[in-house]
Parts: structure tokens; sequence; C-alpha cells
């Protein structure tokens, strides 16, 4: 007799009570001696919600976005301090320290984009952070915390590849300089060398706008999800130019979040089918559809011991705990 | 009851004694010195400790062959003495120390001394408290006193009486209180902990032959309004009276529990809940006795009910003792160990096939405990009630062990709420009385251990952790078929601030009703019953501010709206459900509806439109129960909205029901009192008790009123059955008053 098949997962808990679709999500690891990670969640009604872990509620609520929707949480090791990009065109900069939670500065953002920003935290002192720019394609780089501007990254005008959709700063191992992958409009994604200002490579991924990327800097790989009903694999090689490795064909169009987990393991893509889907990281292998929640899945974030929570438009956060980390 | 005050006086009354006790050594002379001893004051005595305790030391130290009985009498004297005295000095200390030690250890043959137990429990008995617990050489002999005792002790328990058992067992708890953190060497070696254990899950053995158990009921779910009593000192020493296969003595088990608390709070507590924990694994036979040791071992860790005598030793840390209880915690209320067979009703175990198959796993591995512990003199219950009644004190010991483990963590249990609470819940509302009873008591533990003020506060301020339980479980309905019974519990102990809760989870219960109508529509509905008992008491109608609404975007729904709407679709469908029961339930659910919905007309009157002609059948042909509820539900709408409801029911129900009143009439009124009996009868009662409230909610005009008024006054004859003719009676009183008269 055939093996039954295994229950679909269940989520390990869920987290009710941010009262509105829920964009953003983020772990905090919590500083030193705090034990416990903490995770904050970003909601369409401009609130940051931290959540414990430990009890399951929330430990702080912080409004700082005038009640626009929140897209994108960071934290930063020093502090700790938290970022949080709202669409009332703001970045603040939150102390956490000691159970503080006051904003300590803002940027103010000039584009209206859906575009999330992404950090660079190299020294303790200084980071640096991209965001969308003042042109519509334009990516903009400042130093942080003195929000000097780096410069402004601006596609050549035969390119146009739109709106940057998603950002991801990086840095190589045997490198120093400083790069940015850029997924476009257009379905493209492109690598920036930020101190030459220039594209050193792009391709073209999708054929719907970019919605989310992640990048695996030791294997030189990373996964980009759009609107359309494709994954796609893609890897730079030495002269650092991008190559499309493979796509995978998904039952339902439209890919809000991808995240690579820190192991290397696994992937999970936040599906507009109210689904989660996870897959084997070098293979691709399907692994598991999550089924939990009722709308949208806006976001998805992996806490660095493996826990994946994902955020929708049904309001909830649902916490799994997946194939143990290695 | 002193009688002398005075050392002049004591030493009057208590020199001839002590005189011929020197002079003549026998148990009797001992024994008369006791009773003298009895009638002196504390004062007096301290001043003349030394005089006193002097032929009893000079008996113990006078060499030759000594006779058991009378070092047991002495050291009992010298126990009473000491402990209305207090040692002064040093030197006597010491003394006293060594010569008490001795009669525990023989010096020469390097063994303990062959004495009986209780002569050693007296020896025990006297050293305990009165003395400075420390010294080294006493510590090997006490070890090596353990070790032996530990090996006979599954023998002892074995073959003694009860008072036998009491004096082993008060011995074993002499030797740990004074071993303190030392007991550990005993522990270490796996032989005597071994033996140790299995006298220990011997003895605790239950007796589960009592048939009451499994037949004793428990219907009523209205309960938790109950707050926890906060008079009882000790509420972690409270347990539900429970039977065992080897005592009889209340006492020996208070005992056994004291030595558990005691290895728990000086023993190495990972080795002893590992170890108890395996024996749990191991069988079911052993089971039950295991987790009664755990739940003492958590106590005693926590420092409740131990009375320590060595400074140095440092109690569990709280953090490992919350991860210890937590793993504990998880064992218990795993799928295998928390829902098992408790009876055998067709609801309970017939309906889910996943169910039964664990249940009838867990009858055949529990079956041959049964036989073990059926008493050969009475007729041997079958073996079904046996392991019926052992998997209800399994699951009766695991709750206690909850209340217990939330005793020992205080405050701090508030962080294993999560998982802990809706289990709890779940058994509250368990059928076994035993069950439910221990249920209730260990969340009355919680709220005393957390700070809760009530039971109902308990489930209010975790009702996040019971919704998670709740929508999670509801995604294997067929594994937790007890889901909506704990939903129903918390609606009815929830306020108006868990609304944006209850939204939530109300959307997963009606996505899962919709995937259940068949099997488990009784639970829904009533779940539905309570979620909109709740919405009623509830519903104060938000006023919405017609300047902050855009005119041309119709405001959200507010949540207990939405609900309500939601619910009542579902009503129109399970209205015409083929179980009568089902019917009653949902037509109140649906009077609820109505309530909730008055000042939202634009969902109401669509949603009464659909109900309406399964409401009518209703009416028309259905069960009297039905045709009464029915009218009850066409009042509340009548209040609500009686235009929409009146030229329907002058249209569609009116004619019918007089026109069966008037065929019915000629019938009733010839019949002999069988006719009480029948379904005509209580239909014809029905519709009259109904016609009358309700035309007179619906302010029918003139010409409606009177069809039914020609139809009534038939029952008016002396003829009908006197009950239709008071029915007739009252609908004619309510038609005057409609009419303004």
């Amino acid at each position: 007799m055939a093996a039954p098949p295994l229950p679909p997962p269940d989520p390990q808990f869920v987290l009710r009570g941010a009262q509105s679709a829920v964009h953003a999500l983020h772990f905090c690891e919590g500083a030193q001696g705090q034990g416990r990670p903490l995770l904050l969640s970003g909601s369409l009604r401009g609130l940051v919600h931290i959540w414990s872990l430990q009890t399951r509620r929330v430990v702080a609520t912080l409004d700082g976005h005038g009640g626009q929707c929140v897209t994108w949480l960071q934290t930063l090791p020093q502090g700790p301090q938290l970022l949080s990009q709202g669409r009332d065109l703001k970045l603040c900069v939150w102390d956490l320290a000691e159970g503080r939670n006051a904003v300590v500065d803002s940027v103010l953002l000039e584009s209206v984009g859906f575009c999330r920003g992404s950090v660079l935290a190299g020294g303790l002192q200084r980071w640096m952070l991209a965001v969308p720019g003042r042109g519509s394609d334009e990516v903009q780089i400042l130093e942080m915390p003195s929000k000097t501007s780096v410069c402004s990254l601006k596609p050549e005008a035969q390119a146009r590849p739109g709106m940057p959709m998603c950002l991801q700063l990086w840095q190589a191992d045997s490198s120093p300089r400083p790069l940015l992958l850029a997924g476009y409009e257009d379905g493209s994604v492109a690598l920036w060398d930020v101190s030459s200002r220039k594209v050193c490579s792009r391709v073209a991924c999708h054929t719907e706008p970019v919605m989310g990327l992640d990048f695996d800097s030791q294997e030189a790989r990373g996964v980009s999800g759009s609107a359309e009903k494709t994954l796609a694999v893609w890897s730079l090689d030495e002269q650092q130019a991008l190559q499309v490795r493979g796509t995978h064909v998904l039952t339902n169009p439209g890919i809000a979040d991808v995240k690579i987990r820190p192991d290397r393991r696994i992937l999970a893509a936040a599906g507009w089918d109210h689904r989660v889907r996870v897959f084997h990281w070098r293979t691709m292998k399907p692994l598991a559809v999550l089924a939990f929640h009722s709308a949208t899945v806006h976001c998805v974030a992996f806490a660095a011991d493996g826990l994946l929570a994902t955020g929708s438009g049904d309001q909830r956060i649902s916490v799994w705990s997946l194939y143990p980390c290695t | 009851m002193a009688v002398f005050d005075t050392p002049e006086e004591a030493f009057g009354v208590l020199r001839p004694i002590c005189v011929q006790l020197t002079k003549t050594q026998t148990v009797e002379n001992v024994e008369r010195l006791q009773a003298q001893l009895q009638v002196v004051s504390d004062s007096a005595l301290q001043e003349l400790q030394q005089y006193i305790l002097f032929p009893l030391r000079f008996t113990l130290k006078t060499p030759g062959p000594k006779r058991e009985h009378l070092i047991q009498s002495v050291v009992e004297c010298i126990t009473l003495v000491l402990s209305s005295t207090c040692v002064k000095e040093q030197e006597l200390l010491q003394e006293l120390f060594s010569e008490l030690s001795a009669c525990l250890y023989s010096p020469n043959s390097q063994k303990p001394a062959a004495a009986s137990e209780e002569l050693k429990l007296a020896v025990i008995q006297g050293l305990n408290e009165k003395v400075v617990v420390g010294s080294r050489a006493f510590a090997d002999i006490l070890s090596e006193n353990l070790h032996s005792l530990a090996t006979s002790l599954p023998r002892l328990m074995n073959s003694q009486d009860d008072q036998g058992r009491f004096s082993t067992l008060s011995l074993l708890l002499g030797y740990l209180k004074l071993l303190g953190p030392k007991v550990n060497f005993v522990l270490n070696s796996v032989a005597h902990l071994q033996r140790l254990s299995k006298a220990l899950i011997q003895v605790l053995e239950l007796d589960v032959t009592d048939i009451k158990i499994v037949e004793e009921r428990h219907w009523n779910s209205e309960h938790l309004s109950t707050s926890p009593e906060t008079s009882a000192s000790r509420p972690w020493a409270q347990m539900q009276r429970r039977y065992f296969r080897f005592f009889t003595d209340e006492r020996v088990f208070l005992l056994l529990r004291q030595v558990c608390q005691l290895l728990g709070f000086y023993g190495n507590l990972y080795l002893l809940v590992d170890h108890f924990m395996e024996l749990y694994h191991e069988s079911v036979v052993y089971r039950k006795q295991a987790a009664m040791i755990l739940n003492e071992l958590v106590v005693g860790a926590a420092g409740l009910g131990v009375e320590n005598l060595h400074e140095k030793h440092i109690k569990t840390n709280p953090e490992e003792l919350r991860e210890i209880v937590t793993s504990i915690l998880e064992e218990y209320t795993s799928q295998e160990n928390w829902y098992l067979v408790t009876c055998l009703e067709a609801e309970e175990v017939g309906e889910e096939l996943t169910m039964m198959r664990s249940g009838l796993q867990a009858l055949a591995s529990g079956a041959h405990t049964c036989q073990a512990t059926s008493p050969p003199t009475f007729s041997k219950p079958s073996p079904t009630i046996c392991s019926m009644n052992s998997n209800i004190w399994q699951i009766c010991i695991q709750l206690e062990g909850i209340g217990h483990f939330a005793h020992a963590l205080g405050i701090d249990f508030r962080l294993l709420l999560m998982s802990a609470l809706y289990p709890v819940l779940e058994k509250a509302g368990d059928q076994t009385l035993l069950i439910s009873q221990a249920a209730i008591s260990a969340m009355m533990d919680i709220c005393q251990a957390c700070g809760y003020d009530s039971l109902q506060q308990l489930i209010n301020q975790n009702s996040d952790y019971l919704v998670n339980g709740i929508s999670l479980n509801l995604r294997h309905l067929s594994l937790h078929p007890h889901t909506p019974k704990v939903l129903e519990v918390m609606l009815q102990n929830s306020d108006a601030s868990l609304l944006p809760l209850v939204a939530d989870v109300v959307q997963d219960v009606l996505t899962t009703l919709d995937q259940f109508y068949d099997k488990r529509t009784t639970s829904f509905v009533s779940v539905l019953h309570a979620l909109l008992a709740a919405l009623e008491e509830q519903s104060d109608p938000p006023e919405v501010d017609e300047n902050d609404t855009d005119p041309g975007v119709p405001p959200p729904l507010p949540v207990q709206i939405q609900i309500a709407t939601d619910v009542m679709e579902r009503c129109i469908h399970l209205m015409s459900d083929k179980s009568l029961k089902i019917r009653l339930k949902v037509l109140d659910v649906l009077d609820l509806c109505v309530v909730v919905l008055q000042s939202h007309k634009n969902q109401l009157l669509p949603l009464a439109h659909r109900a309406w002609p399964s409401l009518v059948h209703r009416l028309t042909n259905d069960d009297p129960l039905a045709v009464l509820r029915a009218f009850k539900v066409l009042r509340t709408l009548g209040g609500k909205c009686g235009d929409f409801l009146r030229s329907r029911f002058c249209k569609d129900v009116l004619p019918k029901l007089a026109g069966s009143l008037v065929s019915q009439a000629p019938i009733s009124a010839r019949a002999g009192p069988v006719y009480f009996h029948t379904l005509a009868f209580k239909l014809q009662l029905a519709v009259l008790q109904g016609l009358g409230p309700l035309c007179e909610r619906l302010d029918l005009g003139e010409g409606d009123l009177n069809k039914v008024a020609d139809a009534c006054l038939i029952y008016l004859s002396a003829k009908q059955p006197v009950k239709l003719q008071e029915a007739a009676r009252s609908f004619l009183i309510h038609k005057v008053k409609a009419l303004g008269y």
C-alpha cells in the first residue's frame, strides 16, 4: 500500500492584531542579552507592530507614517535601530534600545514608487542606503547616518527599463566595491557598480515588472519573481555578467516577494494566490505549498534560526517552522 | 494541659521515675516517664532537660545486648523531650547526635544496624530538625541506609500492611530530609534509582474498577462563572480523591507525595524527570503513576511544601524549571496522551474514524492493566470500562499536573498559556464529570498562580491564544472534533473588546462549516448560537457620524453586522435540516440574527426575504416545537420590519393556519384523553398560542384579524379540550387589544 501523502503543513502559530493588511516583515534577532527574537510588521494603515515571539503578542506599536502603508522594515546593528519606509515618502530611523521607540532621524524620499529600499551595513559607524530616486527610473544612494547623497543611478536613455521595483545592495567577498541589484518595471534585472555608477550587466528575466528578488552572494545566484507566472533564477559570472539559468513556472501568476533562507537551503515565494511556495534553493524542486492565508501574501521573512513569517492582506501573520535549519 | 508549671513541682514528680529508670531499664519505666512528661510545662522541662535525658542516655549507653523495643521507646522519649525543649550546649548536642546515630549504624560490622524500620524511623524523627545536619560521617551512614532501603523498598511496599508502609515511607522521608542534596549519591546509581522508582510506581497503582467514574456525566457548560478560591493556603496540595490498589490509608498517599516532592527538591531534576518520563512512555501500566510522580517532582522542585533543612542547597532555577515543565506539558497534551477514549457514546467516538482507531488502540493496550487490577472477589467489570476508567484517571492526573505546574511556576506560567490553556478548556467541557471537574480545578489553579481574578478573565485575556488553537484545529476538524466546543466556551466568556479577534476566527468557522455541513452541523450550530448570543449582548449599534462619511462610498459595515449577515446566510440553508434538534437551534440563531441586524435594514430585509419560504414551511408543515420557534422568529421580525412581514404573512401563512384550525376543530371536540398526546393536538395548541402575540405585533387589519378570530371562536366551545379553549381565549384577548378596544 502506498504511504499516505504527508498532510499539508500548518503554521506553528498565527499573529492576529495587525488590524490591516501586512505589507512588510522583518525579524530582529534582539540585541545581546535580550535573547528572544522579535518580529516586526508593517501595515497598510501605517503602523509598525513589534511582536514578541515568546509571548506571541504585540509589545510595541510605532506610528510614524501618517497612516500610509509601511512597505519596508530593516534593523541596523547599532542601537538597535530600525528603518521603516512608508508610502508617505518618508524613511524613518527609530531608536529601539531599552524599550525606547522614538524616531531619531528621517529621510524624505522623492519617488512615490513601490520600490523598497536596501541597506549595506559596512562599519558600525557608517552604512549605505539605496532608495528610489527623484527621476522615476533612478535609484539614489545615500551615506548614512549623515544622509549625504553619494550618487544617483540612472539607466542610459535608450535602455528604458522603467521604474526600479526592488533593490539589493551587496558586496562581494573579494572586492570592497558596493554593488546593487535592481529589478525593473520592464522585467529586467540589472547589476550596478555603485562606485563607477555603471550598469555591469542587465538581463531580461520577466515580461512583467519584477516584484521581488533575493541574491545568494556565496553562490553568485539570485532569484526574482514578477507579476507573471514564473520565478526566474539567474547567476553572475566572474565577469559580472548576469545570465538567466532557468525559469520555474507556477500555477498562478503574481509573486509579491521572494526570500532565500539564511542557510541557503530553501526559498520562499509570496503569492498573489494567497499561497506561499517553498522550493529547494539549489535544485528549485518544489517542496511545499503553504495554504493558510485568505488574501494576497505581500511579504515573507526568515529568521536566523530558520523560522519563516508570512504577511497577508487578510491581516494575519503566520509563522512556520519548516525543514530544520543546518 | 500542663499541671506542673514550676521546675520545683516538676522535679518532685519526675524524680522518682528517673531514679527508677536508672536502676531498672524496662520499656514500662520509659513509658511511665513519657507519661509523666505530658503533664510538665515546656519551661519546666527546659530547666530539667539534662536531668531527664540522663536516665535515657544511660539506657542507650549501657553495654550488653539491648532489646530493640526498649531502644525504640527510649528514642521516642528523647524525641519528645527534644521536641519541647532546646539544646543549648554544643557538647550535649554532639553527644546526643552520636548516640542516636549509633542506633542506625553498628561500627563493628561496617553495615547499617540490623534494626527494625520502626526503630530507625524513631531515630530519624529524633534527629530531624532538632539536630544540626551536616556531619559527613552521618551523611555516609544515611546514604548507606537509603541504599539498602531502596533495595528492599519494592518488597516492603508489596508485603507490608498500611501501618508498615506508613513506617517505611516515614523512614524514607526522614532519610531524604536529612540527606538533602546528598540524595543524588543514591540517585546517580542506576540500580538504586530503579529500585526506588519501581517501588513508587508499584505502590501508586490505582484501582480503576469503579463503574461510577465512567457513568458520571457532566451536561452543563455554564459553570465557568466561579472565582478561584483564594482561601486555600496550599493549593497545590488539593486533589481529587482516588483509590489505590495496594493501600487505603490516606496518610500513606500523603507520605508518597512528600517523598516525591523531596526528591524533586533535592534530587537532580533532569535525571528524575527523564527517568519517570521514560516509564511514562514505556507502558500504560506505569503511565498514571509516573504522571503522579512527575507532578509531585515539579511541585517539590519549586520548593512548594518543602521545608529546606540545608541552607546551602540551591533551588532549581526558574528558567530551567520552566523548560522542564514545558516538555512535560507537551507530552501530556500530545495527541496520543490527551485524546483518550473515555466513553462509548456515538457522538464521541462514532463519527470520526481517526478518533475511533486511536481509541481502539488505547483500549487494546489498556485492557491488560485492568485484569491485573480487578479484585477477585467481585464480578469483573468489562475491560472496556476499566480501560476507560484508566484513561479518565490519566487525563485527570495530567490536568491536576497542569494545575500543579502553574503553582510551581507562578506568574511565569503565563508564558505557557499559549499551549496549555486550549487543552484544559477543551476538557472543561468534557462529558465525564471527573474530567471536567479536574479541568476546572486546573483552571482555578492557573488563575490563582498567574494572577487572574476569575476564569472569565483568564479566558478573556488569553483569547488570542485560544483563537490561534481554534483556527489551526479547524483545519483538521476530524482530528480535533471538540474545537467548536472550545470556541463556544470562549464566546460565552468574551466581551466586546474581542470582537475583531472573534470576527477573524468566525471566517474560519464558516469556511469549515461550509465544508462539513453533514457531519458536524450540531456542534457548529451551537457555536453560531453562542456567537450570536455574544453579539446580541454586545450590540449597542454604533452611531454613524454622517459628516464623516463619503456620500459616494458606503461606509464599511460594523464587524458584528458583517458576522450576523454571514451567519444568517447559513441559517437559510440549515433551517430545513432533517434533524429537528438542529432546526430548532437554527431558528434560535435566526432569531438572534434578526435582533443584531435590526438597525441595518439594508442587510436584514434581503436576507429575511430569502429566509421566508423556509420559515413558512416551518410554520405550516413542521413539528409543533418548530412551529412555536418559528412564531417567535416572526414576532421578532415583526417588531423590526412589520410592513415587510404583514402582507406576506396574511398571504402565505394566515389562510393555511386558519384553515387547519377550522378543519381540526371537529376532531379535537370529539377526542378523548389520548388525543392530548397526538401531534395534531400539539400543533393546534402551538398555532393558537403563537397567533395572538404575533397578530398584535404585526398590527393586522381588521379583516385579516377576523379570519383568525373566526377560526379561534370555534375553540371556545366547551367540547374542546381545556388547553385549546384557554389558548383561544388568550388569542381573542390579544385581538381585542390589537383593535384598540
